[in-house]
């Protein structure tokens, strides 16, 4: 298979959190002051939205909205006591919107319909299809000024609050609490995302790869980001959106006059120009 | 695979009556002042940058604070040291026909100082109103927990092996609605609310009403008095009535009629529930949930002659009547009370009994229980039930 790189769309934007975001770090460590379920922090200690988060999310997200989430092309990324315990799409279909935007991996991969049948199935390498990732997420540093100086006066924590949930018994009524960290409603991140343009054996994507991470950026501020989302954390809202395309010429010259595509304060109000 | 709708769409509540979402600490006498109508909250961090160079303020501030605030007069140690307590606050409460202050103040939940409701809790109070329109089959295996805590309880001599209260209900919990992974309420997904300005939010006195020989009596510590002047009060932040938040919502189709991995809640439901949309169907088993409750609380008040809270309820039940297929009314909050929130608006003597030995640190009557309620006040009188919200889904 031939790939060559025609050019890369860059995508900077503002990650709104519209609720308070809660991304934990995912593993149990207890953190100075007692707080049992933290937020990832970087190494200044403030909170940050790692890139393998976002790309994580979006991918699920554009799995359902693409019709990938099917036995036959489910593949099993996570097995336990003999059960498919985590599966995500990949497949061969070279035109894949999900695969070729967020990539395949090498290796054997057994679906989901032939793990129930068989969970010894051998699988099958993709890696005719495998070409290099189209997407690349940048792990999103917080705006320190999105913070105000009167929402950090009230915070429990130099940049995040502490949350409080009950649990309650349906018998005694007693109530079982547990906390949780998270940043802010309000505070902002900053974050860029690029789209690699291939012309893969003479057939060039075009903008077909950016529309299709545009619709996963709609898709994600439907949903939520992080944790106990379905419960009130994590909407988020793209903000200040700026994308620019580079052609690969354009990394010969000076870039620095290179004029946006597109500008928009919101994904509602973003439009494509279409060359 | 079925058509899902990705779009989440938005609820809107309507606050009917005095809303209070508690938040963590309570707020201490040190840390407010009254003037007038309003209580001001002090914020620290200010009053001492502001003030750095008056050590001998900031030394009696320090003692006061040390002494837990016991016979500290914030206000007159401000006003010694010629210091406005109004530019040294976070916000200011308007008094809600408050009497009687008391010593600490139950806070209002906030997000970086800010009002709002937590999708947590709206989820959470539709759970518990969801788990009251259960099938009689499912309310039956909250009575098997019941009994079998209570087995478990005669039977072990060391209190220590016997139920905890926290987790009572655990394994119906489990059997109806599964682990969190395979739960139907995990395609129930709602937002915290936007913000409310603290404009939309006041202080408000609750006092405890409690049956005693069939006679209304107030909870006033160690008595219960005839008087409710002579009752203990508490003080809480809400959410004003008329109020008015936003957020969204996504009411996924696999809530109500289940998938592979789920059942869900439509076949579990014993209420005559029939709309086929989601949103409809939740409404629906909300609005028979809401008027049994209503109308069991109606009748409860009419035996004790409580006029002005029938009346009230009577209010509410007119609003449940006249709502659209997207709306509902539910309870939510703090000082809501036992039926709100569990399955015993089902139980009878016989699983009081039972209940009063599994659960030791609250005192149950077997007889009338729940006995007590709280209930807010204004000017002195018989105000209103708190926590009603309308809910409307665009
Ligand atoms: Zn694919």
């Amino acid at each position: 298979m031939d790939v060559i790189l025609k050019g890369k769309y860059i995508i900077k934007c503002k990650i709104k959190a519209v609720t308070g975001l809660h991304i934990g770090e995912g593993n149990n460590s207890i953190e100075i002051g007692g707080i049992d379920n933290s937020v990832v922090k970087d190494a200044e200690g403030k909170p940050y939205i790692p890139g393998s988060s976002l790309k994580g999310k979006m991918r699920a997200l554009m799995e359902f909205a693409e019709g990938k989430v099917k036995d036959n092309l489910l593949i099993v990324s996570v097995k336990r006591s003999g059960k498919p315990e985590i599966c995500i799409h990949m497949c061969e279909d070279i035109d894949c919107p999900v695969c070729g935007l967020f990539g395949r991996n090498h290796g054997k991969h057994v679906t989901k319909e032939e793990f129930i049948r068989n969970p010894n199935a051998e699988g099958k390498d993709f890696s005719d299809a495998v070409i290099p990732t189209r997407l690349i997420v940048r792990d999103a540093k917080l705006i320190e000024s999105s913070i105000t100086d009167e929402m950090k006066e009230n915070l429990d924590l130099e940049w995040t609050e502490v949350k409080f949930e009950n649990n309650i018994d349906r018998i005694t009524s007693k109530a079982n609490p547990r906390q949780s960290e998270r940043v802010p409603a309000g505070a902002q991140f900053l974050a860029e995302f690029v789209v690699n343009r291939y012309e893969v054996d003479g057939s060039d994507d075009g903008q077909r790869y950016l529309s299709k991470f545009i619709k996963a950026m709609k898709l994600l501020e439907d949903d939520y980001l992080g944790g106990q989302g379905s419960r009130g954390n994590g909407k988020v809202k793209f903000v200040d959106i700026e994308i620019v395309y580079k052609d690969s010429s354009d990394y010969e010259k000076d870039s620095s006059d290179l004029k946006p595509i597109a500008k928009a304060d919101s994904l509602d109000q973003l439009k494509l120009s279409t060359n | 695979m079925a058509h899902e709708p990705f779009e989440s769409r938005t609820y809107e509540i309507e606050v009917l009556t005095p809303t209070i979402i508690g938040g963590q600490d309570k707020i201490q006498s040190f840390e407010f002042v009254k003037d007038g109508d309003y209580l001001y909250f002090i914020n620290f961090d200010r009053l001492l940058e502001e003030n750095l160079f008056k050590e001998s303020f900031i030394d009696e501030l320090s003692r006061g604070l040390s002494t837990g605030g016991r016979d500290f007069n914030i206000k007159d140690v401000l006003a010694r040291y010629n210091i406005d307590f109004k530019n040294s606050s976070k916000y200011k409460l308007k008094l809600e026909g408050v009497k009687r202050l008391s010593k600490e103040v139950v806070p209002f939940v906030k997000s970086a100082g800010r009002f709002y409701i937590p999708g947590s809790s709206l989820k959470g109070a539709i759970r518990s109103f969801v788990t009251k329109a259960l099938n009689r089959n499912f309310i039956q295996l909250y009575e098997n927990d019941l009994s079998s805590a209570y087995q478990k309880t005669l039977n072990s001599a060391d209190r220590r092996n016997s139920v905890d209260p926290k987790y009572v209900s655990k394994d119906a919990e489990e059997k109806i609605f599964a682990t969190p992974y395979e739960s139907p309420f995990k395609h129930l997904k709602i937002s915290d609310s936007d913000f409310v300005s603290s404009e939309n939010a006041g202080v408000y006195e609750i006092k405890v009403m409690n049956i005693c020989g069939g006679q209304v009596k107030w909870f006033a510590g160690r008595s219960n008095e005839d008087d409710p002047d002579r009752a203990v009060s508490i003080i809480a932040e809400g959410i004003k009535p008329g109020a008015k938040l936003i957020g969204s919502i996504k009411i996924e189709k696999d809530f109500v009629e289940g998938n592979q991995v789920v059942r869900g809640i439509k076949e579990k439901i014993g209420v005559n529930a029939t709309a086929t949309s989601p949103t409809e169907f939740l409404a629906d088993v909300l609005k028979a949930v809401s008027k049994d409750y209503i109308q069991r609380e109606i009748n409860f008040y009419t035996r004790y002659k409580q006029a002005q809270i029938v009346s009230e309820y009577q209010k509410l039940l007119n609003v449940l009547n006249s709502l659209d297929k997207n709306q509902f009314l539910i309870q939510i909050g703090f000082s809501t009370g036992y039926l709100s929130k569990t399955v015993g608006i089902f139980f009878n003597k016989n699983h009081f009994e039972k209940l009063a030995k599994v659960d030791r640190q609250s005192k149950i009557y077997p007889e009338l229980f729940p006995k007590t309620r709280r209930l807010v006040f204004k000017n002195g009188q018989v105000w209103t039930v708190p926590g009603w919200i309308k809910v409307t889904i665009k």
